[in-house]
């Protein structure tokens, strides 16, 4: 039950964040290529979002790898647990192939 | 259905072989085990460089004409391209600083010696071939800066007799730093070392399978038994916790510290003001910079030149300098590899001053 919850809460996780990585690669991949008609050039281009909406797109994206990071470090914590107590008891035979 | 196509792949692949192998692989548990993550941290960061690098191939011109208007294109219309170029900047700094700290440590330790000599020296040309990835990368955006440290850059050679000459104009494709150079730093960037670096890595890791992982001087010392734990499930498992972490930190910086892009090279204009490299070559920057002109009627950059080709050279054939069995402490080798790494931080800190 646990565990089934666990898988549950790591697919809600990740389909957020392959749909930010994956769209974005997507439009990445399919923006064509933009005249550019500025006359006078610029002396040092930064670039930070433009507008609000870009802005909170990025930041929330990032919230969403940082709680990824974390749900998925709780899993593997648990996963060395579980591995080193298999490793203790000697539950794989030593040659096994 | 599943337990069949895993079969059919098995029998073809010989998956099991490899997932066999994995198990039985032993990693040596001790109070230096955090060493042995960094050189999965720098495959992780140089997998990060691939798929960002191929990314900002769609987009990137490679002559003076096109150079710096497809970065500009790239970080101001191309959606998220700002960040893929940040994501490409920061892995590659991570990358670094993730092999020197390997190197550093492997040094400290005393991992080099017999038998891990040709191991050390394999990580040693990766070094090389990482930094000239740096070097090579930073002329591409083909701004004010990157041009000027490119001309600096390529001028050093030009100190040492008789090939130095050679060296830069192989360098440059021909005296100065034109639109040749340009293409030709992209070649080597895009496809001479990703080639290059794949090949000594696959050496790298053959030699690090073939020779295990090396155990701290002490155990040696006492032939104790040290704890091991299989690299699958147990290690891999430790590994990924870190990968994670650090692909956070990355996606973080990248985000919040996107870098700039100066204005359009003109290689007419003079060099700006405050010129400097990359901070992985600052301490050779700064080296260079603090001798005098002239030493006994020898120029001083060839003397400066001559002592840093010395210095790497001793440190490429460290193993076979102290070849001695790998329980003996070499007290020598650890002051003389802190002071280099002293001399090194302090030497950037200063250039950055």
């Amino acid at each position: 039950m646990l565990k089934r919850r666990k898988r549950q809460t790591l697919y809600i996780l990740t389909a957020p964040i392959l749909y930010f990585v994956l769209f974005s690669a997507i439009g990445f991949g399919q923006q064509a290529s933009i005249e550019k008609n500025s006359e006078a050039e610029p002396a040092r281009i930064t670039y930070s979002p433009k507008n609000i909406k870009e802005s909170t797109a990025v930041y929330v994206f990032l919230g969403w790898i940082w709680l990824a990071i974390f749900v998925l470090i709780y899993i593997f914590r648990l996963k060395i647990k579980e591995s080193d107590r298999l490793l203790k008891i000697q539950f794989f035979p030593k040659n096994k192939k | 259905m599943n337990r069949r196509l895993k079969d059919w792949f098995d029998d073809r692949l010989g998956i099991s072989i490899i997932a066999s192998y994995l198990r039985e692989k032993k990693i040596p548990q001790h109070k230096h085990t955090v060493w042995y993550y960094t050189g999965s941290a720098i495959l992780i960061f140089f997998g990060i460089q691939v798929f960002t690098g191929i990314m900002l191939l769609l987009y990137y011109k490679p002559t003076i004409e096109t150079a710096h208007e497809s970065v500009e294109l790239m970080m101001t219309e191309i959606p998220l391209g700002w960040l893929i170029r940040s994501i490409h900047r920061w892995s590659a700094y991570f990358m670094i600083a993730a092999v020197f700290v390997h190197l550093i440590s492997i040094l400290l330790t005393k991992a080099y010696r017999s038998p891990r000599e040709l191991t050390w020296m394999s990580g040693v040309f990766l070094l090389i071939l990482t930094m000239f990835f740096g070097f090579t990368g930073y002329l591409l955006p083909w701004d004010d800066l990157s041009l000027s440290a490119t001309k600096v850059g390529t001028d050093i050679p030009r100190s040492l007799p008789f090939i130095g000459t050679i060296v830069t104009k192989l360098l440059r494709g021909g005296e100065d730093v034109t639109g040749d150079t340009l293409t030709r730093f992209f070649g080597i960037h895009a496809s001479l070392l990703p080639l290059l670096l794949l090949a000594f890595l696959l050496i790298h890791v053959f030699l690090i399978q073939k020779h295990g992982m090396s155990l701290p001087i002490s155990s040696e010392k006492r032939n104790e038994k040290v704890k091991e734990i299989p690299f699958w499930p147990n290690f891999i498992y430790r590994e990924m916790i870190v990968w994670l972490v650090l692909l956070g930190i990355l996606f973080t910086v990248a985000i919040f510290l996107p870098p700039a892009l100066d204005k359009k090279a003109d290689l007419m204009a003079p060099a700006p003001e405050g010129v400097k490299p990359e901070w992985y070559f600052l301490f050779l920057f700064q080296t260079l910079k603090i001798f005098p002109a002239k030493i006994f009627s020898i120029s001083g950059d060839t003397i400066a030149v001559f002592l840093m080709l010395l210095v790497g050279l001793l440190f490429f054939f460290i193993p076979l300098i102290d070849d001695r069995p790998a329980e003996k402490k070499g007290k020598i080798i650890t002051v003389l590899a802190c002071l280099l790494i002293l001399y090194a931080v302090v030497l950037t800190v200063w250039s950055l001053l």
